[in-house]
């Protein structure tokens, strides 16, 4: 076992409220992890990104930590501009919306996971279901072993939720690791819009998020992750996601800045007539490191998937971008479809891109493509002659390359506000700046 | 670009309500469309939309210098006629066109001042706008064999 990999064995405190099961579970989960370790190369799915070689150095969790400060004024400005809800998760700890002390309306449940272990255990059982064995599994199990809080969000039938964000930092004094399970369940045409932010600062610190999510029959969520972060960052994301019949999931990943990233994404469509839409935003540069992986398994008929990832590579940075699509056999009438399309402003970055299918049915349309390339000259020339500066057009020609992905994001106001995150990312490359 | 530059010529930026204004207003005189405004640019449109949107875009620019490279290809009488009347209305004693063709009928409703014959990259000839009607009656080789 390496350094990293023993640090993360030893555990962490369990929490005053936690039930039998979930001691149980979490003790089992590092069990397993222990015997595993962190996945290499030689794990199909950690191909481009080997955890085992790229953390050394330990990232001990941190034990109970005190939810220290009210809501800043960042948080207050980022809920009027986004007219949202927001709630500060500061060092794995989920705080309440301070902000306004404005109450979610009716039929709209936010509590911290660990109020919810004593509130409302049985949901807290469907945050902690899956797979927890195997070298595959390990980032999984490294996060059922070591998550402490996270949110569990609940909208009831009907109900419209307004947009709820999470704003995620972490602050560490000393090198460690912060470790959150999230859940979202919308029950019976319920629709929400849940923003995740991830910032960091002081020491190195490594973050994992897994969020459970569980759309009912026609339920619709909109879900969109922003990993901002820094040279010191790693994180490892998960979405996990169970559609029922005509369900609707929307999920926007924009990456940049943290040292080594990876957000793995798995949908499972159980019920007729349910989509998923997958947007991705990857923009790398210097050293960083940001890998995209996406499975998505229609596991019934007439449901439709899209994935639409770019990716913008700078420097000696690199990005992975991979989507497995399962068909099954009796899921006739499938409609899927994936798009990779890396954009390289250096010759020495690299872009991994593996489009996959697995198609059992007969009656189906799958179409999957990929593509890098660098910029297009003519299309520079075009706009330098109308009196536009070499780097401006760069930045523009970016911009528009990135512009169809975003098209996923519904919310015009998130839609703004991700499209600044790029243009302040695209004022911080030498590639734009100096060409 | 217009802002762009206006940023060169030190002039003041340009706001997006009076840019879209003056947009709409040199469109009309050009019989471009609202909805072609919309379009994406050089998607989908033919050969005498794009000359038409290129032409709005040097009205809307007013460069001391246009380069029109063989603005006349692919085009109908129509169009050839608008982009002439855009081009026209531009004249002026502070602004200057190069216009290249290989055609005599485009200079019939861009009167030149000039004119250059080009041949193996080299200025062969000058003369007046009778000097392209003169081409046009004997031909390239003929014309360039000539003493200047």
């Amino acid at each position: 076992m390496t350094e990293a990999e023993r640090a993360f064995a030893r555990g962490a405190p369990h929490t005053p409220h936690a039930p039998a099961w979930l001691a149980e579970a979490r003790d089992a989960a590092l069990r397993s992890f222990a015997a595993e370790g962190l996945p290499d190369r030689k794990v199909e799915a950690f191909h481009f990104t080997d955890l085992h070689a790229l953390l050394r150095e330990p990232f001990p969790p941190l034990a109970g930590a005190a939810l220290r400060g009210a809501s800043s004024v960042a948080h207050r400005a980022l809920a009027l501009r986004l007219g949202a809800h927001v709630v500060p998760v500061i060092n794995g700890i989920v705080g309440v919306d301070l902000a306004a002390g404005r109450a979610l309306p009716q039929g709209v449940e936010l509590v911290p996971l660990r109020a919810a272990m004593a509130s409302a255990p049985e949901i807290v059982r469907l945050a902690f279901e899956g797979a927890v064995d195997g070298r595959a599994n390990a980032v999984r199990a490294l996060n059922t072993g070591l998550a402490r809080d996270g949110a569990v969000i609940r909208v009831r039938a009907g109900v419209k939720a307004p947009l709820i964000v999470l704003d995620h930092s972490a602050a560490l004094e000393a090198r460690g690791s912060v470790h959150l399970r999230h859940l979202i369940v919308l029950e019976e045409g319920a629709s929400a819009d849940v923003l995740e932010i991830f910032s960091s600062d002081g020491a190195a610190s490594l973050t994992t998020c897994d969020t459970i999510v569980q759309l009912a029959k026609g339920a619709q969520l909109s879900h969109a992750k922003l990993i901002k972060g820094n040279a010191d960052t790693i994180h490892l994301g998960r979405s996990d996601a169970r559609l029922g019949a005509e369900a609707s999931y929307r999920l926007f990943v924009q990456g940049s800045a943290a040292s080594v990233a990876r957000e793995e994404i798995s949908v499972r469509l159980e019920g007729e007539g349910g989509h998923f839409g997958l947007g991705g935003a990857l923009l790398l540069s210097g050293e960083k490191h940001f890998d995209l992986t996406a499975s998505i398994d229609h596991a019934s008929p007439r449901c439709t998937s899209d994935m639409e990832a770019r990716a913008v590579l700078a420097g000696r940075s690199k990005g992975v971008v991979q989507g497995a699509v399962r068909v099954a056999p009796h899921a006739q009438h499938t409609v899927a479809n994936q798009q990779i399309r890396g954009l390289l402003l250096s010759d020495r970055a690299e872009f991994d891109s593996k489009p996959e299918l697995e198609i059992l049915a007969d009656d189906v349309k799958c179409a999957h493509g990929a593509a890098s390339g660098d910029l297009d000259s003519d299309a520079i020339f075009y706009l330098r002659s109308r009196g536009i500066p070499e780097d401006e057009v760069r930045a523009l020609l970016v911009e528009a390359f990135l512009e169809q992905g975003l098209a996923k994001v519904e919310n015009e106001a998130l839609r703004d506000f991700l499209r600044e995150e790029t243009r302040a990312w695209l004022k911080t490359l030498p590639e734009v700046r100096d060409a | 670009a217009l802002n762009a530059q206006k940023k060169a010529r030190g002039e003041a930026e340009i706001d997006s309500a009076s840019f879209l204004r003056r947009v709409r207003t040199k469109a009309k005189t050009l019989g471009i469309n609202e909805d072609m405004r919309k379009r994406a640019v050089n998607v989908g449109v033919s050969g005498g939309e794009k000359k038409r949107n290129e032409t709005l875009q040097m009205a809307l620019l007013e460069p001391k210098l246009a380069i029109l490279d063989e603005t006349d290809s692919g085009l109908d009488i129509d169009a050839l006629k608008l982009v002439a009347e855009g081009v026209n209305a531009m004249r002026s004693r502070e602004r200057s066109f190069l216009v290249i063709t290989h055609y005599q009928r485009l200079l019939n409703y861009i009167v030149p001042d000039k004119v250059h014959i080009l041949s193996g990259g080299k200025i062969v000839r000058s003369g007046s706008k009778d000097l392209a009607l003169e081409l046009e009656s004997k031909g390239y080789d003929a014309v360039i064999a000539e003493p200047a």
